[in-house]
């Protein structure tokens, strides 16, 4: 009996709501929805880069110091100049070369 | 730019997959008609519930749209259990709850510093209550946690199981919320649950 009682509350209560509470009107909310989420994309993307770009010009100098140890290790352990000799990498090279590979790194952090 | 008929093709694939599978298209392909397919189809019962939480239409937008910027971030911890809409409605329910934490800090501070600046932050609060009908005076009395299930229950139609995953609560407690809320409706407004 309270079941049946309940059920029939239920209905009616089922009814009130859909009376009071009718669906909303989108009225461009998905839109703007939407570019929020683009914006966001957009504002990640140039913080992945400024990022990226920051983390290369720290490491630009250590890395051409590194090059360099390594032609002239090379370079005393052949006993000839190879092509990682020292004067030839400045670190603007090196940065040059690092900036090309950003994108790519890039596009791993966003992965 | 891109070719009107792939576009065309595009949204109309869009429209016309399940939840699930538009999900599936906007996590493994990125791909934003898909989502937007997902707000348009959801964007009314999650403001129609937050508008009830909060009382508030514009608070109520904002966090509409929080949520579901939420749910582009977090989508693909979706595991596909249970349906998506209760998983947007649990966003959804834990942006009202943060809102609610932020706006009792805040009014703590603010009393702080007096009453005055209190009451011209309740005048600024109230400007966007607009209740239409009998049914959401009722809700308005009724406690936060009864008001949330029975909007849940009967503007959302969630189950009782789902309205327990949305808010933390246990089944029990929903039921006994949805019980003495029921109780309070018939007394407040005898002819509202009567059987007319």
């Amino acid at each position: 009996m309270t079941g049946i009682h309940n059920q029939r509350d239920d209905e009616r209560l089922r009814g009130l709501f859909r009376e009071a509470m009718p669906p909303v009107a989108d009225d461009g909310f998905s839109d703007r929805v939407l570019r929020r989420i683009g914006r966001r994309k957009r504002m990640r993307r140039a913080v992945l880069y400024l990022a990226a770009g920051l983390g290369l010009a720290i490491a630009a100098r250590p890395a051409t110091e590194l090059l360099m140890a390594a032609g002239d290790w090379m370079t005393a352990s052949l006993g000839q100049s190879v092509v990682l000799a020292a004067d030839r990498f400045e670190p603007m090279v090196v940065v040059v070369v690092l900036g090309l590979l950003s994108p790519f790194l890039v596009s791993l952090l966003e992965d | 730019m891109e070719d009107p008929i792939a576009k065309n093709l595009k949204l109309s694939t869009a429209e016309s997959g399940s939840d699930e599978e538009l999900v599936a298209r906007a996590v493994s392909l990125q791909d934003g008609d898909a989502f937007g397919e997902l707000v348009r189809r959801h964007q009314s019962r999650v403001r129609v519930c937050l508008r009830q939480l909060t009382r508030d239409f514009a608070l109520a937008d904002d966090l509409a749209q929080e949520t579901f910027v939420r749910a582009w971030d977090k989508l693909s911890s979706f595991s596909g259990q249970g349906r998506f809409v209760s998983w947007l409605m649990k966003l959804a329910y834990n942006e009202f709850l943060q809102s609610r934490r932020k706006a009792k800090r805040y009014s703590a501070a603010v009393d702080r510093f007096g009453t005055e600046q209190t009451a011209v932050h309740n005048q600024a609060g109230s400007a966007g209550v607009a209740f239409s009908s009998d049914l959401e005076v009722v809700l308005a009395a009724l406690s936060e946690e009864e008001r949330s299930v029975m909007v849940m229950s009967f503007a959302l139609g969630l189950s009782h199981a789902e309205i327990g995953d949305v808010t933390g609560m246990p089944i029990g407690t929903v039921k006994s919320h949805i019980h003495r809320a029921r109780q309070r409706i018939r007394e407040k407004f005898p002819e509202e649950s009567g059987g007319k």
